[in-house]
């Protein structure tokens, strides 16, 4: 199914809106540290990439792992 | 009545009333599977916590009846999902299949209910035996080899629970089942036995193995019972066990990354249990007071959203008759109440005003409180990933992408009413969780760190919330991305399970290799020359002693060579056979009788 560019353009739209309304409302704290890495999940838009770039990942890690570990499904029905 | 009901513990209703099943027909026996998780309902609500139940087995006391807010918790969820199960199984007309059903939810139930040890592994094994029978009942080649693997992984684990019971009564006296503090051997057996059923990795397999090959209601009860019981074992006996982080961690990313992979779609949703299950072992694992209230919620509400995503599921199947992504697509126009049910059931994974972001939302808080880094940001990649695998992935594929073609028609009423129930509680405990906060335990301190109040939640502290309603959004648009790599293939994942379905080929073959080689030498040396020695001897001493006897006679009476050679030849023919003439026989005895005569 082709997807429309309405439907890309309401996606898009929605994702943007919330980064800046992010930037408008009160910002949040680190809740793991002070000062240094660990403060990074109070960096503004963090959410936003964690769910962007965590989907990329998980599938390229998968796909990866499933070149070695994917058989056809009568795997285990046919002798060795 | 009440009063009646609520002095027995709730397992005996289900377990009793499963019995009467097989005598009622029809309609009634409808109505009486409806009836009984509604009756065990009320009599859990009207539990008081000071009620006990006990009784005398093999000279122990045991408690059958603990009723505190940590039990009653699990207890209200149990009941509630298979009130909404039978419903949802009003089609069913095979009674073996209720009276499984009920005997293992009645089982979990008296697992969870159990104020000892002895008690609670009698309900662990009988909630093995009742949901392998729930398995069987489909009565397909595939689902009893899949009940076969089942059995054996939990007749396993069972083992070396009791292993660790047995060893824990003999050292220290008591069957109290509370939580473990020091690392002792039985200790270490119990949780051993308690993380086979809560599917911990790589103790996992069985999970997506069995599960899909049971029926539309099967399936259902099974993804309710067998890894939360083990979740609330988990929580009473082994809270703050820093282990228990780290194998969450690793559930909650093998479940996606392998659910990615699968093509079936109760298979997919086997793997986000799974991956959910990690969420509430990780909680267990860092054991604060919130985080333990965490594990209860969270158990309760995946039990709604994961019921009601298996049912439409199930419904799929059972209306179209195709279980995999790659065959089913653009079903939406023709089953929309599923799709609208599955949606739900899909959203209340991570999206707010749900259940699922009530009690996700109480974990990360809890692993947050902890200064957990690395556990919490896996545990996000993981709600990441099981939104986009059983959020967006399964209803994506199954209700729109390519139009499949296939004909089906809108699930029935049944089924729908069964959905409605589920999809209901989760949108209501995800708008107004005060209510829902009430029944969890140390609900008083968990109201003090949570906001209970629509307005408190998304109204005032929206700033809260948007962050993961950007991790939804952001979900949603790497999942359109990124949907010309994500793959639906014809093709199984290989498990650990491969190491008993194809290893134990490989094992009969490397020990039959290498303990061949004295099979072998064994078999030439005995087989083939001993035995076959003794064998011709002893065929042989007979012809052998007369021809001692006459081949000299045949020479006295001048027989030439091959005259002598022709005798011999008959000579054994006959023997073989037992075929002389009497006269012959006669005449060699009476020669050896001469012969010892005269020696002497």
């Amino acid at each position: 199914m082709k997807l429309s560019k309405s439907f890309w353009g309401i996606l898009w739209g929605i994702c943007g809106l919330t980064l800046v309304l992010e930037l408008i409302l009160p910002h949040r704290h680190s809740h793991f540290a002070v000062e240094g890495f660990k403060t990074i999940d109070a960096a503004p838009g963090f959410f936003a990439a964690i769910g962007l770039f965590g989907v990329i990942f998980i599938v390229i890690i998968s796909n990866k792992i499933g070149q070695v570990l994917q058989k056809k499904e009568d795997y285990y029905d046919r002798p060795n | 009545m009440i009063d009646l009901i609520s002095s027995v513990p709730p397992s005996f209703i289900l377990i009793l009333g499963a019995l009467l099943v097989p005598f009622v027909k029809g309609t009634l026996r409808n109505v009486l599977v409806i009836a009984l998780p509604a009756i065990a309902f009320l009599n859990i609500l009207n539990i008081g916590c000071c009620t006990s139940y006990s009784l005398q087995f093999l000279g122990f006391e045991l408690e059958l009846l603990r009723a505190d807010m940590w039990a009653k918790v699990f207890g209200y969820v149990f009941t509630i999902a298979a009130f909404a199960t039978a419903i949802y199984g009003y089609h069913d007309k095979k009674a073996s299949e209720f009276v499984a059903a009920l005997m293992y939810i009645g089982s979990a139930l008296g697992v969870v209910f159990a104020g000892d040890l002895v008690s609670l592994y009698i309900f662990w094994e009988l909630m093995a035996v009742t949901s392998v029978a729930l398995i069987l009942s489909k009565r397909t080649l595939a689902s009893r080899r899949a009940g076969t693997r089942y059995i054996i992984v939990h007749v396993f684990g069972g083992l070396v629970l009791l292993a660790g019971i047995m060893l824990h009564i003999h050292n220290t006296g008591s069957i109290a089942f509370t939580s473990f503090t020091t690392q002792s051997t039985a200790a270490v057996l119990i949780l051993l036995g308690f993380l086979v059923n809560a599917a911990a990795y790589p103790l996992s397999s069985w999970l997506p193995d069995a599960y899909p090959e049971a029926s539309a209601m099967g399936a259902v009860v099974l993804s309710a019972y067998t890894s939360k019981t083990a979740v609330y074992a988990l929580m009473r006996g082994f809270p703050g066990w820093d282990i228990l982080i780290i194998i969450g961690c690793a559930m909650a990313i093998y479940g996606v990354i392998y659910g990615l992979l699968e093509n079936d779609i109760r298979r997919i949703l086997a793997y986000s249990i799974v991956n959910q299950v990690g969420f509430m072992v990780c909680a267990v694992g860092v054991g604060s007071k919130l985080a333990l209230a965490a594990v209860a919620a969270h158990a309760f509400c995946h039990i709604l959203y994961k019921g009601l995503l298996f049912m439409s599921a199930g419904a799929v199947i059972q209306q179209t008759g195709k279980s995999k992504l790659s065959q089913l697509g653009g079903l939406a126009k023709s089953m929309p109440w599923t799709f609208i049910f599955m949606a739900i059931g899909a959203l209340t994974i991570a999206g707010p005003l749900s259940s699922g972001f009530i009690s996700k939302t109480m974990i990360l808080k809890s692993v947050e409180k902890a200064h957990l880094f690395w556990p919490w940001l896996i545990l996000e990649i993981g709600a990441v990933g099981v939104f986009l695998n059983a959020g967006l992935r399964l209803p994506y594929f199954t209700f729109f992408g390519k139009d499949s073609n296939v004909k089906a028609k809108e699930a029935p009423k049944h089924m729908l009413i069964g959905m409605a129930i589920l999809a209901f509680l989760c949108i209501a405990i995800g708008i107004v969780p005060a209510y829902f906060y009430q029944i969890l335990p140390h609900s008083e301190y968990v109201q003090s760190k949570m906001y209970s109040s629509f307005s408190d939640l998304y109204v005032h502290h929206f700033y809260a919330v948007l962050p993961k309603l950007q991790l939804v959004l952001f979900t949603i648009l790497g999942f359109f991305l990124c949907l010309p790599i994500i793959k639906r293939n014809d093709t199984i994942t290989l498990d650990t399970d491969w190491f008993y379905r194809k290893g134990a080929d490989l094992f009969y073959n490397i020990v039959k290799g290498s303990t061949s080689i004295v099979n072998d030498l064994t078999h030439s040396v005995v087989i083939d020359k001993i035995t076959k020695n003794v064998v011709a001897f002893t065929t042989n001493a007979p012809a052998n002693a007369m021809l001692a006897v006459m081949v000299p006679i045949w020479k006295i009476m001048r027989y030439n060579d091959n005259e002598i050679k022709e005798q011999i030849t008959n000579l054994r023919a006959n023997v073989e056979s037992n075929s002389f003439p009497v006269g012959l026989a006669s005449l060699i005895i009476i020669f050896v009788l001469l012969t010892f005569t005269f020696n002497q």
